[in-house]
């Protein structure tokens, strides 16, 4: 029961509610010892709090929380609660002294399994079983000894009803949860700052920082180190993780596509060029990271990997085959592994493992069925009775029996009311140099499936109490002083995909801006000429509604010779809703849409907080754009449109200020360009090209220049004057007007200068070549040769964008091949076999 | 008796490859049976990356990686490898029921025990599939002499079995070569590794060469020599002893090996990874030339 401290004012009713009810056995109610003071504090300041207090903190959490991720359907979802869990200083010194015991053991274990074996001689391990675990790495022999030392683990805990903590899991190849974890403590730091500071919480930035200086550590000697965070990709359900990650520590986000080996070197194929790679934090499992020397072929194995950590230039993190340390075969054997090799008994309990012919059948009840070869196997010893039965008999060697865990519970805000709901609390643990240090606080999380491990559900941010300073004082001094190296200095590295992503971001955002203003002044002109249907405004209205639907003027730009559509109301109405909404329709805005908030999420380590709140947003647009049905009146079309303009513009601003040159931003600037560009000549090219009636032109002139936001710009300038020419030459030829063709070109030739070059001075490349023959070809033409026409056809227009169209194709063509060209995957080469080889 | 031996893979492919990431096991092992002298790798176009190291097995690997776009690999080995003649044991002497030697490798007390007990356990290539087990038992009756009992299996095998190059692949189940008595030599090799470790021995896949006769009255063709596969029984107080099922005799003055391994995924002559190439074509030449 907890105690109620005399000097606390009264409990509000949300908390006394959960502690007057029966529970299992709760952190809370059973578990917060005889003087709860870690709790007390915390519930001194909760105590002014209503129940709607706390349940607009929950909604606050939830946004928060969303808005720092990008969603993305393969990854996990979470509830973060507003109350934090707190740990009792014994209870987390009992855990510490735990789990720095339990990290010492496994790394010598793992020296020990990949190295002389003593352990398999003299039978602490079974060498059956290790032999036959898919964990046991043979390749991990031929590798340099140092290069199996434990980096990062984490262990799951969980407490029983007397009190105890026992282990639940080791996760020793890739510990997930780190950044989920750093993410609910800024948030709770900003929801519950007043507290935070109260409750004197431990930070964790010593942990980190020395998380950080392990790394460094192993790059001292060098000039210009390159560290990356290896991912799958944005499949992985933990991809925002590692993405933050990578924005956290500052390390470039890298698939196994973007990394070969060339001359026993790890290489990131980036802009520059190849450039060696000497950390590797993967987040892949090591069974298959090696597709040349492992038997099991992965996508996603990096070939001659294993050979450059051979060869030592490369350091993999966490080491080659460590996940054999997860594994039952040396789990069940722990206990015994401590006294042997630590001369200790263990400190951190964990269930006990039981061969199948070791228990009886009336006792499965509080047992599960586990299997060696397979991790995520699991029969509860109740209620698979059958099932159990049928396995054992089969293969009673490949499984083995453990109790039940009996988890814990703890308070977690639900629907306005605290509910229990079982924890487990994952720790964190570095082993340096200077021996092991543990994360002071954990991951206190409540899966509602039970779905074990994949990470999903309930978390809670952990708080060790640092009170009384004693202790602080003591890991304070315990730290060594160490240099830091200034990591800023160091220009930061970005992939050829990343590059690529980038530039295809830019195309994106301004295809789908212009699309918007395109479908925008169709709108409006089509009610208009319900308005005033007269035969110039008819004539007009068709032409803008032939160009559209012919995809002339909106992606992908097809440069045909106008053909003139029906227009009425109904294909008026289809072409609206088709160019916002329609999924078959290449160019429509849901699809640009879609695609820019995937590249956004391929890159979003490079976004800020801002941004990805912006793609969100993005997403939840496309989501309502889905909803549509061609018959939403063109009010609400608009509307839609205005929403989209306005998500653009808002990623546009939370953009601007990144600096053009570095993380190569530059490229997304070419991308828009180039778009930009491309809609200029498409829609000179879809609408100005014949000699109309000078009423009807000028209203497509109009258009275009509404399209091209320079309907204000052209009158005040040429006022009087105005007409197809002058239209041209402002939108064309006008080097010094920021929405001109001339002027992209010029943007796009300065941006290229970022572009890594192996050429000598002097001598400009391909790309280039194609940007500055058009820029020639604007400078030196005159606006009225432009709207010359001959039998009514502006030849000489035509002729122009044409040119300008094939050199900017020019210019995209060569830009994927010399600076994208990751896409290439390996091929595995038809192994020579005996039959191949003797027929 | 000493050989020189010539192995030459070629690959050829549609379309240019920009990277070729290789390894092989193509460097013949030095043992109590046999000496290798030299070993001297050819690649062509010439690889920009070459290293050895020694595996999990102890075979020596050749890791390479040519950089030059090509459109046609070849790799060629030349060795010269003198083959010890047998230190004449009687094999009939060694007088050990194949029971005790099952029991011996049960409970491995040395470090040489611990790394052969590896063995018993099936592999991927070797798994235990049912009806294997009593086919083994009929040549290792109750008191069998280990090594008799094995010569029994491989006959067995050899006559039993048809040999026919065209019927498996590497990815052919062994259920399948059991079930319709048919394969190539690595077959025999998986089929004869699946018996013995059904019932508690250890066996390991060896790769190698073997010399082949022309017949009577014609000359040797070159590039009819070939690569080759058998397997080895661990014999407690004698060591590994090899067995060719498919041709029915204990190995002695025509075997060459490569590699040992669990099974065939552990030896693998070449096996290498490409950018680019296309549809690939592949072809393997072997000349084993008698020094004397």
């Amino acid at each position: 029961m907890y105690n109620i401290n005399n000097s606390m004012p009264e409990l509000p009713e949300w908390l006394s509610l959960y502690l007057n009810k029966s529970h299992d056995h709760d952190e809370l109610v059973n578990h917060s010892g005889l003087h709860p003071e870690h709790w007390d504090t915390l519930f001194n300041r909760l105590s002014s709090l209503t129940a709607e207090d706390v349940s607009s903190r929950a909604i606050e959490i939830s946004q928060l929380l969303q808005n720092g991720n990008i969603k993305h359907e393969s990854n996990h979802q979470w509830h973060f609660d507003p109350l934090p869990f707190m740990f009792s200083k014994q209870d987390w010194k009992a855990l510490e002294a735990g789990i720095k015991q339990r990290v010492l053991l496994l790394n010598k274990i793992q020296q020990d399994i990949y190295g002389e074996q003593q352990l398999l001689m003299d039978g602490s391990l079974s060498a059956k079983a290790l032999f036959q675990d898919k964990n046991y790495l043979r390749e991990g022999f031929s590798l340099p000894s140092n290069e199996l030392k434990l980096f990062f683990t984490a262990v799951d805990v969980y407490r029983t009803p007397s009190g105890e903590f026992k282990v639940l899991a080791d996760h020793c190849q890739c510990p997930l949860g780190l950044g989920l974890l750093l993410k609910s403590r800024v948030i709770a730091r900003r929801v519950m700052a007043e507290e935070f500071a109260e409750c004197h919480v431990q930070q964790i930035k010593q942990f980190l920082a020395t998380f950080q200086d392990t790394i460094n550590e192993y790059t001292r000697y060098m000039d210009d180190p390159r560290i990356v965070i290896l991912t799958q990709g944005i499949d992985d359900p933990n991809y925002n993780e590692h993405a933050f990650l990578s924005t956290y520590f500052g390390y470039t986000l890298v698939q196994s596509a973007d990394l070969t080996v060339r001359n026993g070197e790890v290489c990131l194929k980036s802009l520059q060029g190849l450039g060696k790679i000497n950390v590797i934090l993967r987040w892949l499992p090591d069974h298959s990271i090696d597709s040349l020397e492992q038997t099991e072929y992965s996508l996603h194995g990096i070939p001659g990997l294993l050979q450059a950590v051979r060869e030592g230039t490369v350091k993999v993190l966490n080491p080659f085959g460590s996940g054999i340390l997860s594994s039952p075969t040396v789990q069940a054997n722990l206990g015994l592994l401590s006294e042997k090799l630590l001369a200790q008994p263990l400190l951190l309990a964990q269930a006990k493992y039981y061969a199948v012919d070791e228990v009886e059948e009336i006792d499965w009840s509080v047992l599960e069925l586990l299997s060696y070869q397979d991790s995520r196997f699991k029969l509860d010893g109740a209620a698979d009775i059958e099932q159990i039965k049928k396995l054992i008999n089969a293969q009673p060697q490949d499984y083995y029996f453990q109790d039940k865990p009996t988890f814990s519970s703890a308070p977690f805000w639900s629907g306005g009311q605290l509910i229990a709901k079982p924890v487990v609390f994952r720790c964190y643990a570095l082993n340096t140099e200077h021996g092991v240090e543990v994360l002071p606080s954990a991951l206190c999380f409540s899966n509602e499936v039970s779905h074990y491990p994949s990470l999903s559900g309930w978390i809670k941010d952990t708080w060790i109490n640092a009170r009384n300073g004693d202790d602080e004082t003591d890991s304070i001094a315990a730290i060594p002083v160490r240099k830091r190296m200034d990591v800023t200095l160091l220009e930061g590295v970005i992939s050829s995909r990343t590059a690529e992503h980038l530039f295809w971001l830019g195309r994106y955002l301004e295809r789908a801006e212009s699309t918007v203003r395109v479908l925008r002044i169709f709108i409006d002109r089509y009610t208009e000429l319900a308005i005033y249907p007269d035969a110039m405004r008819r004539t007009m209205v068709t032409r803008l509604f032939s160009a559209i639907q012919s995809q002339h003027i909106v992606y992908p730009y097809i440069e045909q010779e106008p053909v003139l559509q029906t227009l009425n109301s109904d294909s008026a109405k289809t072409m609206a809703f088709q160019l916002l909404a329609g999924e078959l329709c290449a160019g429509s805005i849901v699809n640009t849409l879609k695609y820019l908030a995937n590249a956004a999420v391929q890159i979003q380590e490079l976004l800020s907080y801002d941004s990805r709140r912006i793609i969100d947003e993005i997403n939840e647009l496309v989501k309502m754009l889905s909803t549509l049905t061609i018959n939403t009146t063109s009010r609400a079309l608009q509307a839609s449109l205005d929403k989209v303009i306005g998500s653009i513009m808002a990623f546009n601003g939370s953009i601007a200020d990144c600096m053009p040159n570095s993380n190569g931003w530059f490229l997304l600037e070419i991308g828009r360009r180039i778009e930009r560009s491309l809609q200029i000549t498409s829609l000179s090219a879809g609408l100005l090209t014949e000699e109309l009636e000078e009423p009807v032109e000028i209203a497509l002139l109009e258009s275009v220049l509404t399209c091209q936001v320079s309907l204000v710009t052209h009158k005040r300038r040429y006022r009087m004057h105005q007409s197809i020419g002058t239209g041209l030459e402002l939108l064309l030829l006008d080097a010094e007007y920021p929405r001109s063709l001339l002027f992209q070109l010029e943007q796009i030739n300065t941006l290229c200068q970022h572009l890594p070059t192996k050429r000598r001075p002097g001598v400009i490349a391909a790309h280039e070549k194609a940007i500055v023959l058009s820029k020639t070809t604007c400078y030196v033409t005159e606006k009225d040769y432009l709207q010359a026409s001959t039998e009514g056809k502006r030849e000489q227009l035509i002729e122009f964008n044409h040119h300008i169209r094939s050199n900017l194709n020019t210019f995209c063509d060569v830009l994927l091949l010399q600076y994208f060209s990751h896409t290439q995957t390996a091929n595995k080469l038809n192994w020579t076999n005996i039959e191949q080889a003797q027929s | 008796m000493k050989y020189k031996i010539k192995h030459t893979t070629t690959y050829q492919y549609a379309d240019f490859v920009s990277l070729c990431q290789n390894q092989a096991r193509l460097t013949p092992k030095t043992n109590r049976a046999q000496l290798c002298h030299s070993s001297q790798i050819q690649i062509d176009p010439p690889s920009s990356y070459l290293k050895e190291y020694t595996d999990y097995f102890n075979n020596r690997v050749t890791v390479f990686e040519i950089t030059t776009q090509h459109k046609v690999l070849a790799v060629t080995m030349v060795s010269e490898v003198e083959l010890l003649v047998p230190d004449n044991i009687d094999l009939k002497g060694i007088d050990m029921p194949w029971t005790k030697a099952r029991d011996i490798l049960a409970k491995p007390d040395t470090s040489e025990l611990l790394t052969v007990s590896e063995f018993i356990l099936p592999s991927q290539f070797t798994q235990l599939e049912t009806g294997i087990r009593d086919y083994a038992l009929v040549s290792f009756t109750e008191k069998a002499n280990l090594i008799e009992a094995c010569k029994d299996l491989m006959a067995r095998i050899f006559h039993e079995f048809q040999y026919d190059p065209g019927f498996t692949t590497i990815s052919t189940p062994l259920s399948v070569v059991f079930a319709q008595k048919r394969g190539v030599c690595q077959d025999f090799a998986h089929f004869a590794l699946a018996c013995l470790r059904s019932i508690g021995l250890a066996g390991r896949y060896v790769s190698g060469y073997i010399e082949t006769l022309p017949p009577e009255g014609e000359e040797k063709l070159e590039g009819a020599d070939a690569t080759h596969a058998w397997f080895a029984i661990f014999v407690p107080g004698y060591g590994w002893l090899d067995f060719d099922p498919t041709n029915d005799v204990l190995p002695k003055d025509q075997h060459i090996t490569l590699a040992v391994g669990r099974d065939f995924s552990d030896v693998t002559p070449l096996k290498g990874v490409v950018f680019g190439g296309g549809s690939q074509a592949l072809d393997v030449a072997v000349d084993m030339i008698r020094l004397g």
